[in-house]
């Protein structure tokens, strides 16, 4: 009885300390892994702040103002192109049965504010 | 606790049997060792229970830690801190996030010449890399045969790349730190510089130099590059159209003091701040003080009419120059006749404008304009911050010379904020180069009534559509302004050829929501402008130009023309009703 019990300790006790040593193991590798991967993100983080510089720096507006010069046909826009919604004429009563149901034009007013916020978008 | 056990053993002692005397002899030999048993026993008793309980208390700990305490282990793995950069130094970011300074690693190239075979071909192939070297300078260093040479420092990351895929022995690089202004010049004057220990030198560098070593967030200002780049480009034109030594400009946000430009010319690149002359590191729009000319009669009217002195239908008699001691006040373009007040800021009377300062007194004006913050300097965040020269005694001369602007020098800054007060309804917001949180209330001052400033925006209007400043009248975004054209003092004497030509200007006019200032130093007149360098002339169309560039980004919509309800004419009828009056009188 007490052999049987003595060899069971025994097993148990082996087989405790090789779990330890096997979660041990791991915790090793982890921690050499998380340390690869925190000199990583510092390596990535230095290169995302060198891109972000030189982003700002590209981004001059006397560099856009001239390439938008030299490539696009933009002018300075001017009071006179800003149109508010209800400013906008509405059709003559003769091409009032053409003119497109309530649901259409909100879903335009729908389409028109998406497209505007899209753009205001960075 | 040891000594419980060991009186309850005593009782747990078996009965000694005393019938057989042979085996009482034989376990207990003698009373003595007997006695010694009995102490072996009880100690050995006493250790065990110990033990029992120790035992106890370890088994109790394990039951607790791993049944009962399970909740205060974390269930899933805790996510490790993940490693933040330490660049030393916070960035400076406009109030859009546009990075306008940072701290980058950069790599300086050096050569341990002993290490190099050839130096020749090595120097050949690194010219290749960096063609700014000179070929014949590097062999020559790397033939000298020492172990520590600099060739060059502060590479770029491609050319430390290439340098490396070059594989020459006996090239290193040093690791370093370096300050990096994406934006140069254009906001070297508000953002500034540091030195190359990496200490704040100037503008908010230096003011925040403490905060941006202690933080790694970015520090985000108040600026917006888009305007700050409008304004330069505007100014620069004006300056070289001009043949001007100078330009200061601001873009302010009146509601709550916030500087969206801050420029000053000519500027400077702050990544080599000593090889621009002191001149162009000097900020003119904070630290250099100016005498601003007539853009003060804004003031001189603001305090008149908030003190009850003047109203919109009174008026002063313009027709005779007014002497006082050895001075003359006289007026540019002399009307020759009764102005009213609106006539008076429309077309700019000295005269008309130092009346009225006298009618309201010395004691008023000066505390006034101290409300405004015109008498001392102003409290935006930068150490380059000019004092106001004020006339000391502050007499009635002094009254009169300062109603139109001269014998008080002030910073564009403190201009600019005392303006806004006048047109935003009359509370005096300090300026500020910070970003403010969106929808934060700013505690401003209330300067004058409500009603006063109402009436300022109806006469600085009225200047932009019938009087000196029509050049400045941007389509749509309804703007009103003063213009300015003051001599500058030079040796203790006004000159006559030497000016400062200035524009305030606010928009829209039916609820300001940026005033607008611009300032060029010494302009010459051109034919264009038939030979005048006036605010009229030099300023306005400056400001206009801004106006009509930065309305559009800061989402002020444009009115049309024929919306605009108040177009100035009621303020004039009520002076021509006058006018007659006081003809029939």
């Amino acid at each position: 009885m007490t052999r049987v019990a003595s060899i069971l300790l025994f097993l148990t006790a082996a087989g405790a300390a090789l779990f330890l040593f096997h979660i041990k193991q791991q915790v090793r590798e982890m921690e050499e892994e998380l340390g690869i991967a925190q000199s990583n993100i510092l390596r990535h983080q230095e290169a995302i702040q060198v891109l972000r510089t030189e982003w700002s720096y590209l981004n001059r507006p006397a560099r856009i103002a001239e390439l938008a010069e030299r490539y696009l046909d933009l002018q300075q826009l001017t009071a006179r192109q800003f149109v508010g919604f209800a400013d906008i004429p509405f059709r003559s009563a003769s091409t009032a049965q053409l003119a497109p149901s309530q649901t259409t034009t909100a879903t335009l007013t729908a389409a028109v504010q998406t497209a505007s916020a899209a753009r205001d978008a960075p | 606790m040891t000594r419980q056990p060991e009186q309850s053993s005593l009782n747990l002692r078996p009965p000694v049997p005393d019938s057989d005397p042979d085996r009482a002899a034989h376990i207990f030999p003698e009373g003595c060792s007997a006695q010694v048993l009995e102490t072996g026993r009880t100690r050995l008793l006493a250790a065990g229970v110990v033990f029992a309980m120790a035992f106890l208390v370890v088994g109790w700990r394990l039951v607790d830690i791993a049944v009962f305490s399970a909740g205060s282990e974390s269930r899933m793995a805790a996510v490790a801190p993940a490693a933040t950069l330490q660049s030393g130094r916070a960035d400076i970011v406009d109030r859009n996030g546009v990075v306008l300074a940072t701290s980058l690693r950069t790599a300086s190239l050096y050569a341990n010449a002993k290490q190099v075979r050839d130096p020749q071909a090595a120097a050949a192939r690194l010219v290749e890399v960096l063609p700014d070297l000179s070929r014949t300078e590097i062999a020559a260093k790397l033939a000298t045969g020492r172990s520590f040479i600099w060739l060059k420092r502060n590479l770029t990351p491609r050319q430390h790349y290439r340098v490396n895929r070059l594989g020459i022995p006996g090239l290193y690089f040093e690791r370093e730190r370096r300050r990096f202004y994406p934006h140069g010049s254009l906001t070297a004057h508000s953002v500034g510089f540091t030195d190359v220990d990496d200490r704040g030198l100037s503008g908010i560098e230096r003011s925040f130099d403490e905060v941006l070593r202690g933080r790694s967030t970015p520090l985000a200002l108040s600026l917006d590059l888009r305007v700050q780049h409008a304004m330069t480009q505007e100014l620069g034109a004006a300056m070289a159209d001009f043949d001007a030594i100078g330009a200061a400009g601001m873009v302010m946000d009146v509601a709550n003091g916030e500087v969206l430009a801050m420029v000053s010319l000519p500027s400077f690149d702050p990544e080599r701040p000593g090889a621009a002359p002191a001149d162009n590191r000097f900020n003119r729009a904070s630290l250099g003080i100016y005498e601003m000319g007539s853009v003060f009669k804004i003031f001189t009217v603001a305090m008149a009419l908030d003190e009850g002195v003047v109203t919109l239908r009174d008026g002063y008699d313009t027709s005779k120059p007014i002497r006082v001691a050895r001075f003359t006040i006289n007026d540019y373009h002399g009307k020759n006749r009764w102005l009213s007040v609106p006539e008076i800021f429309m077309y700019s009377s000295n005269i008309g404008a130092a009346r009225m300062a006298i009618d309201t007194g010395t004691v008023a004006q000066r505390s006034f304009l101290e409300r405004l913050g015109l008498t001392h300097p102003a409290s935006i965040e930068l150490s380059e911050v000019g004092t106001p020269m004020l006339p000391v005694p502050w007499r009635k001369i002094n009254t009169m010379t300062i109603a139109y602007g001269h014998g008080l020098a002030v910073s564009p800054v403190q201009f600019t904020s005392a303006a806004a007060a006048v047109v935003n309804g009359g509370v005096f917001q300090p300026a500020t180069l910070l970003k403010r949180v969106p929808g934060e209330a700013a505690d401003g001052v209330r300067i004058m009534d409500r009603a006063t400033s109402l009436k300022m925006r109806r006469l600085l209007r009225l200047v932009v559509r019938r009087g000196t400043g029509r050049k400045a009248n941007a389509e749509g975004y309804l703007v009103g302004g003063k213009t300015g054209t003051a001599d500058k003092l030079i040796n203790g004497r006004y000159a006559r050829n030497a000016r400062i030509a200035s524009f305030l200007g606010a928009f829209p006019m039916d609820a300001p929501r940026y005033v607008v200032f611009a300032m060029v130093d010494e302009p010459k007149g051109i034919e264009r402008t038939h030979g005048y360098a006036t605010g009229g002339w030099v300023a306005a169309p400056v400001v206009r130009a801004v106006i009509e560039r930065i309305g559009p980004m800061l989402g002020v919509s444009p009115v049309h023309a024929d919306a605009e309800q108040d177009d100035g004419e009621g303020l004039l009828v009520q002076a021509r009703a006058r006018t007659q009056t006081v003809a029939v009188d």
